[in-house]
């Protein structure tokens, strides 16, 4: 009886019009590494997945009911937006950081440009609280949403809570978001055996293995490190609890001044604009950007961006889109 | 949305199935009592009044505080068979209406209690995250949401020093650096005893004299971060400001 009611609860959910890449982690390709183990207090069940789904696209959360996670985190863009700076709730401020998209997270560890969150669990408390973002007053808004019998019922399912509390509603959103996985695209299809490089391609992976790999590690293509890679050079304001130092202002070590965390470059069309302040709006900006000579990392020759973008087109992973 | 009406109709349908028959006997346990913590908050022997005392700094000017709380922790009572209080965290808020701030102990094993050990600031482990509820609930606004952690003791208001426009002051202290241990191996001279009839009195004070001794706030009134006004204010709150006061047992 409680099974069937969990079987139509989902189906029901599951009938409505948006689509989610949603591959179980269970499928995962072999060639990837084995995802963190799941929090010991917050297991993946797919109840939970289920109840963090519909909180991700819950506009209630904010202050003006208008603003939800997807807004900046939009499926159709791999959860990115196509902004620098997204907008907050009331729309009169803005992020600092560019929104990231949000894929193959169950690998990372710490969070945000500068690893400031140490889990998943406690991670959403941020959008949700801060000015620029949701401008949520938890109080206010948790109420708000055990109004409706469905979070309700979704919260007893889940997590055996009567109601959505600020607990419930952390780690059900964390394991929606670890759920979230990407490996579908040439370089993987490429992997698996079921296609092949051209030879632009193969050129382009010659110069990725040379010069970039070393940070954006295959087949995750990040290595869970902070690096400054020289974007900025000038003393920025301290202001903002100094955000403009990268990992720093969580380390206060001198090395991180300017540190941030190595982003994937799966899906790279579909997240423009990058770096952490979405200061470049193409990849071919951020190739010149890799081009100047000048900076202590390797820099690329003008003839190698081309093919290098070739390359990095192949980790595009279509399914979201379709 | 289409969804919620779907599911609150298929909800009612379903709601039987978890019968909310969960039933909050009162009645007492023979074996359990309540010890009942009051602090008192005091500058200079007078009740600490938010926007109005003034505590000094090592410069002898004053910050006059807009808001104050903190976090004490890890209660244990110790005696022939201690008592670690389970889940043992206390935000204690300065309140803008009285003096005193009070938590309850509950399920306190009934007996006599020779000392207790506390912590000022929450633990590594729970400091590694923030999806608590209770006192440690992120809508306490008690945590840093961008630097994963709790607030150990925050502070908010303003500086005021002679020929000066007043400065603003924030204090949030916090990390590992700051978390520390507090015991007092009697209750001054007495014992405290926990019956399950009359609940238990516990008398501490907070006396905020000495808790910027050596930190000059002109130059530091902005501590959110590691380094030594962090770790001077947390060790003179442990040292110097937190203290026992005594018992009041149940007579
Ligand atoms: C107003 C735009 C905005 C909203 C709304 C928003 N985010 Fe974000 N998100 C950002 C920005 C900007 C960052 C980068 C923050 C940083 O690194 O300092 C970010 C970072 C993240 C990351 C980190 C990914 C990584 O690789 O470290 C996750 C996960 C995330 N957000 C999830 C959420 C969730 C869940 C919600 C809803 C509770 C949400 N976001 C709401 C803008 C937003
Ligand atoms: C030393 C480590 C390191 C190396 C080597 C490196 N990167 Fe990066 N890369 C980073 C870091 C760190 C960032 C984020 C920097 C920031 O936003 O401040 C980044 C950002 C990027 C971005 C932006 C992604 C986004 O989502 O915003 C792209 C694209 C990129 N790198 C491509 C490359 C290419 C191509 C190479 C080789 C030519 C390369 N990287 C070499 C560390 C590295």
């Amino acid at each position: 009886m409680v099974l069937w009611g969990w079987v139509t609860l989902s189906s029901l959910l599951f009938s409505c019009e948006r689509s989610y890449p949603l591959q179980p982690i269970s499928e995962i390709p072999d060639y990837f590494p084995k995802p963190f183990p799941d929090d010991s207090l917050n297991k993946s069940t797919p109840q939970r997945v289920l109840l963090g789904k519909e909180l991700f696209f819950e506009t209630q959360l904010s202050a003006d009911g208008k603003v939800s996670c997807a807004s900046c985190h939009n499926p159709k863009l791999w959860y990115s937006d196509k902004v620098a700076h997204s907008k907050s709730a009331f729309a009169d401020d803005s992020t600092i950081r560019n929104a990231p998209p949000i894929f193959n997270l169950a690998w990372k560890k710490p969070f945000f440009w500068d690893g400031g969150i140490k889990n998943l669990e406690s991670l959403s408390f941020a959008p949700l609280q801060s000015h620029s973002e949701m401008r949520a007053d938890l109080a206010k808004q948790i109420p708000f949403l055990n109004r409706k019998v469905a979070y309700r019922v979704l919260a007893r399912q889940a997590y055996n809570s009567d109601t959505i509390n600020s607990q419930v509603l952390g780690r059900a959103l964390a394991v929606f978001i670890k759920s979230i996985t990407s490996y579908n695209s040439k370089w993987d299809k490429v992997q698996q055996g079921k296609s092949a490089f051209s030879a632009y391609e193969l050129q382009g992976k010659t110069i990725f293995e040379r010069k970039c790999q070393s940070c954006h590690k295959p087949p995750l293509f990040y290595d869970n490190k902070h690096h400054n890679i020289f974007l900025d050079t000038d003393s920025l304001p301290k202001d903002h609890e100094k955000i403009f130092y990268g990992r720093y202002r969580i380390t206060y070590n001198a090395e991180d001044i300017y540190a941030y965390s190595t982003p994937s470059l799966r899906n790279l069309v579909f997240t423009a604009p990058y770096m952490h302040d979405g200061r470049y709006k193409t990849l071919e900006e951020v190739l010149t950007f890799y081009e100047d000579g000048c900076r202590p990392i390797h820099h690329l020759k003008s003839n190698e961006k081309a093919p290098l973008l070739a390359f990095l087109k192949t980790l595009t992973d279509s399914t979201v889109v379709k | 949305m289409k969804f919620n009406l779907k599911i609150a109709a298929l909800a009612i349908a379903l709601s039987g199935l978890w019968g909310c028959g969960k039933d909050s006997g009162t009645t007492s346990n023979p074996e359990f009592g309540t010890v009942k913590v009051v602090i008192n908050h005091k500058v200079n022997n007078q009740p600490l009044v938010l926007s109005t005392s003034a505590i000094p700094d090592s410069l002898g000017n004053s910050v006059v505080p807009n808001a104050m709380s903190f976090y004490l922790s890890n209660l244990t009572l110790n005696g022939t068979k201690p008592f670690v209080e389970n889940l043992s965290y206390h935000l204690v808020r300065v309140s803008a209406t009285t003096d005193s701030s009070v938590f309850l102990v509950k399920n306190v094993p009934t007996g006599t209690y020779t000392g207790l050990d506390m912590s000022f600031g929450v633990d590594s482990v729970a400091n590694g995250r923030t999806d608590f509820v209770g006192d440690l609930d992120i809508s306490n606004h008690m945590s840093w949401n961008w630097d994963t952690g709790y607030k150990f003791l925050l502070l908010e208001g303003s500086y005021v020093a002679p020929g000066q426009p007043n400065q603003g002051v924030v204090y949030h202290l916090g990390r590992q650096e700051a978390f520390g241990k507090i015991n007092w191996s009697g209750f001054n001279g007495a014992e405290l005893k926990v019956s399950n009839e009359k609940t238990t009195t516990l008398r501490l004070i907070a006396n905020y004299d000495k808790l910027f001794e050596g930190v000059n706030v002109k130059t530091n009134f902005m501590v959110m971060g590691p380094g030594v006004p962090n770790k001077s204010v947390a060790q003179n709150f442990q040292n110097k400001v937190i203290g026992l006061v005594g018992v009041g047992n149940p007579q």
